[in-house]
């Protein structure tokens, strides 16, 4: 038995069957022995009985199965030698009908041009702030345009077109990165529109390969930000789809003091500091936070440096700078270069302030001295580490090969940072109730040096165990903070979406 | 359910495949073009070889010959991927960047809109038939392996199939030719590149196109490795995935150096290579690849060939002409007298081919 005229969509010649609910399946079937009669029944109760008499041996017949509906189906093929003899089961058809998938518009299903996102659907706020993966397989060698649109209305014309060159395939996410940056997020025009626009469409094309598009529109969550200049100040207006009953409360975090928050009171248009900051409107269990650019944009704006005020060493202070960490990190940036700029800044300050926390202050002073000589040997990092035996000989198996490390995935570099210490007695397997596997935790104290904005999403419930684990074991936390600084281009702060640290994206 | 006569299936099945059955069965160039635009749909990225199964497995008992079925289906499928419908590439997801198995991705919904209004349809969309409003599915006209819809009542085609979603090409991206060279200079240029090749040692399986033997029968030029010494435009087969197509250069039958095509860079198709070098080395021996031209019906002439040509002269042609199967030769066209000057004039200049006829 085999599919007729035209192939099934999926035939595995042992049975198994499938086609499309637009198509009637045509099946030949042929005996390789005389028979008196050949009958076929489908589950359904259709049945259809084929003299021997019409068949020659060695021929095939042709049956046309119509009007299967989409599902599951079964065809039993029996056959007899005489007239009086029973029907034996010469063979079972498992057929499936389905739908056809949709239309995958400019690009073929099966087409050579794949453009992969991650998250698969993302929103506008997502792409504009680099948290989104996006790459571009195809022939090697050959270019892609891109182009990207921004609109207020989908159904009105754009409100901004940028073009971002064309690229070669295949296209990686840091390639894509890198000119998105450059050709939109830099354009001051950009990021005026971007403040403006709902939606936003980035086309891909490659000629005759396709076309790819990303469409994404803003998130949809009941209290929103809006923002608009007047007179060159920054106006912020609150949207507020939530039902509940109250007024949303509206508090500041200026760039320079990141931890202190100011009350605002919340008007219809709240005219914005001439020093931005970040702007959190929180009602219920809803909040949201927007963070605003500086009206300076000279270069000494650019190169500002946030205070950040001491806390004591306690679980408490890291706890908290952790939060803060993750309320910057979590704001939805404007379209202004200088926002961005500056909240790595603060994000940068807030991580190097936890290491502080956790790993001590002569730490801290080392981390400080290391910065100011901007030496590449990292020498007094290397004497704050070195007091223990453990944590120098992890770092240094752990440095050694640069080229390894900057291959590796974070997760990659959290395993061997586990294996590394759990091999040379930092640590040890936590039992009981609150437990912490050493991969657990060297992840953690990855994360927590590199980016804590994110460990609270991360380890949600363990957060606080973490954190004190950590504070137990500092040695630990010292080693994370050394590999995160001083490997190769690991530890620099430019590129890499909104993680403060470039290569450093947990994603 | 119901029993079908081997009629009735080429009939149903045409009419699937949305094609007139009182005008051709499923053994019609149409139908197998069809049948690989549906294959694919589900298949691909696949080999050429996998495409073809698909399309002649399932008309054994339908025809009585399956092999010629088969030889009409390798040369639809050629003409497809050279016309735009397929796309051939190495594996563009492979793990390994060192496998060079050459796979068929279809091509997305696209057109290609010409000056007189008409639009050239490539590629497909889902895996039903249905992609396209059904008035329009309805208008497509089906010539061998060209698809094109012709304007109504002023219709903007372009606009329409554009804001339906299909990829609109230029006519001159669809053209894109490689730089145009000299038999002399396109030799030189490739036995440059084999001379500063690596020795390569001894290579298995290979076949050779022999170009001693007669240009008018290609299928008759394959040989095997005896004991030739030249270089040769070959194939190389591989334990798994289909031949490499190469350029050789042979001692007494021993494998002295070899690149494989395309080369690294190159837009084109390894098969587009070869036939192209080999264009150019029948013209250096003065044993130049022919074309005729024999006459059409009324204002038409028809240009018979007898060898493969790149898809790029097989889009040049498919623009301006229409595709007949070859009678006696190996693919033919039929193109307004008024082209016939031009095209025979790129025929030469571009692929050094002769005309065997005395009309122009």
């Amino acid at each position: 038995m085999w599919p007729a005229g035209l192939d099934a969509i999926a035939w595995d010649g042992e049975g198994h069957g499938e086609w499309l609910a637009s198509e009637r399946p045509c099946l030949a079937i042929r005996t390789d022995h005389p028979i008196d009669q050949l009958r076929l029944r489908t589950d359904q109760g259709d049945e259809l009985f084929i003299d021997g008499g019409s068949i020659t041996l060695g021929e095939p017949v042709f049956v046309e199965m119509a009007g299967l509906a989409a599902g599951h189906h079964r065809l039993s093929v029996s056959g007899r030698v005489g007239p009086e003899l029973e029907f034996k089961v010469l063979g079972d058809l498992e057929i499936i009908v389905r739908e056809s998938s949709p239309w995958v518009e400019s690009i073929g299903a099966n087409g050579i041009l794949e453009l992969a996102l991650e998250p698969p659907v993302p929103s506008f706020e997502q792409l504009w702030d680099g948290d989104v993966d996006v790459s571009v397989a195809g022939p090697e060698g050959r270019q892609v345009d891109c182009r990207m649109k921004f609109y207020e209305d989908p159904t009105k014309a754009s409100i901004g077109e940028y073009h971002l060159g064309t690229m070669v395939l295949p296209v990686t996410t840091a390639q894509w990165r890198e000119r998105f940056e450059k050709r939109v997020q830099q354009v001051s025009s950009a990021q005026k529109a971007y403040d403006k626009a709902k939606s936003c469409d980035c086309r891909f094309g490659a000629g005759e390969l396709g076309v790819a598009h990303i469409r994404c529109e803003r998130d949809f969550t009941p209290l929103r930000w809006t923002t608009r200049t007047r007179g060159g100040r920054y106006e912020l207006r609150l949207l507020d789809d939530e039902d509940g009953d109250g007024q949303a409360t509206v508090k500041r975090l200026a760039f320079e003091k990141p931890l202190v928050e100011e009350e605002v009171v919340l008007e219809a248009a709240i005219d914005v500091s001439p020093s931005g900051g970040l702007y959190i409107a929180s009602k219920g269990q809803f909040f949201v936070a927007k963070i605003m650019p500086p009206i300076d944009h000279s270069l000494k704006s650019l190169r500002f440096k946030p205070v950040i005020e001491e806390l004591d060493r306690s679980p408490t202070a890291a706890l908290e700078l952790i939060a803060k960490s993750r309320l910057w990190r979590m704001a939805r940036l404007p379209g202004d270069f200088f926002a961005a700029r500056r909240r790595k800044a603060v994000l940068l300050a807030l991580a190097q302030q936890v290491a502080k926390v956790i790993c001590g202050p002569t730490w801290a002073r080392a981390e400080m001295e290391a910065a100011a000589t901007e030496s590449d040997d990292f020498r007094d990092l290397r004497r704050a580490l070195s007091r223990t035996a453990p944590e120098s000989a992890i770092a240094t198996s752990l440095i050694e090969n640069p080229a390894q490390l900057m291959s590796e995935s974070c997760r990659d570099i959290a395993e061997r940072l586990a294996s590394l210490a759990t091999a040379t007695g930092l640590l040890t397997f936590h039992p009981g109730p609150e437990q912490t596997t050493p991969l657990w935790l060297s992840e953690f104290a990855l994360r927590v040096a590199s980016d804590p904005g994110t460990v609270e999403g991360w380890a949600g419930a363990r957060l606080r165990i973490g954190v004190s684990r950590l504070m137990e074991t500092p040695a630990l936390a010292r080693t994370a903070r050394f590999i995160v600084l001083t490997t190769p281009s690991r530890g620099q702060s430019h590129g890499g979406g909104s993680a403060p640290l470039a290569a450093w994206n947990w994603k | 359910m119901k029993r079908l006569e081997i009629a009735e299936v080429h009939e149903r099945k045409a009419l699937e495949l949305g094609l007139d059955p009182s005008a051709v069965d499923l053994t019609s160039v149409e139908a197998i073009a069809s049948a690989f635009r549906r294959v694919g749909r589900f298949l691909c990225p696949c080999t050429p070889a996998t495409l073809v199964r698909a399309v002649v497995r399932p008309l054994r008992g339908l025809v009585q010959d399956v092999e010629s079925v088969k030889r009409l289906a390798e040369d639809t499928l050629e003409a497809m991927t050279a016309h735009g419908d397929f796309q051939e590439h190495k594996d563009v997801g492979g793990e390994s960047p060192d496998d060079e198995a050459a796979l068929v991705y279809q091509a997305p919904l696209s057109f290609v809109y010409r000056d007189s209004g008409t639009a050239l349809l490539f590629g497909s969309a889902t895996e039903a038939f249905d992609a396209l409003p059904e008035a329009l599915q309805d208008r497509i006209e089906h010539t061998n392996h060209v698809r094109q819809l012709v304007p109504v009542d002023g219709e903007d085609l372009r606009s329409y199939l554009a804001d339906l979603g299909l990829v609109s090409l230029s006519y001159r991206t669809w053209l894109k030719m490689p730089p145009r060279r000299t038999a002399a200079e396109h030799v030189s240029h490739l036995d440059g590149l084999l001379a500063v090749t690596e020795r390569s040692g001894a290579v298995p399986d290979l076949v050779l196109l022999d170009h001693t033997r007669p240009v008018e029968y290609y299928r008759g030029r394959w040989t095997l490795v005896g004991s030739q010494t030249g270089r040769f435009v070959a194939r190389r087969s591989r334990a798994y995935g289909s031949d490499l197509w190469c350029y050789v250069e042979l001692r007494d039958g021993e494998t002295e150096r070899l690149i494989d095509f395309p080369v690294a860079g190159s837009r084109w198709r390894g098969c587009d290579e070869a036939w192209q070098l080999q264009m150019a080395i029948d013209a250096l021996r003065d044993e130049p690849q022919r074309f005729s031209v024999q006459s059409g019906h009324g204002a038409s002439a028809i240009l018979e060939f007898f060898s493969p040509i790149p898809l790029w002269g097989r889009r040049r042609l498919d623009a301006v002409g229409e595709p007949l199967p070859g009678r006696k030769c190996l693919f033919a066209y039929r193109l307004p007298r008024s082209e016939l000057e031009e095209e025979a004039r790129f025929l030469s200049d571009a692929l050094w081919l002769t005309n065997t006829t005395n009309v122009p």
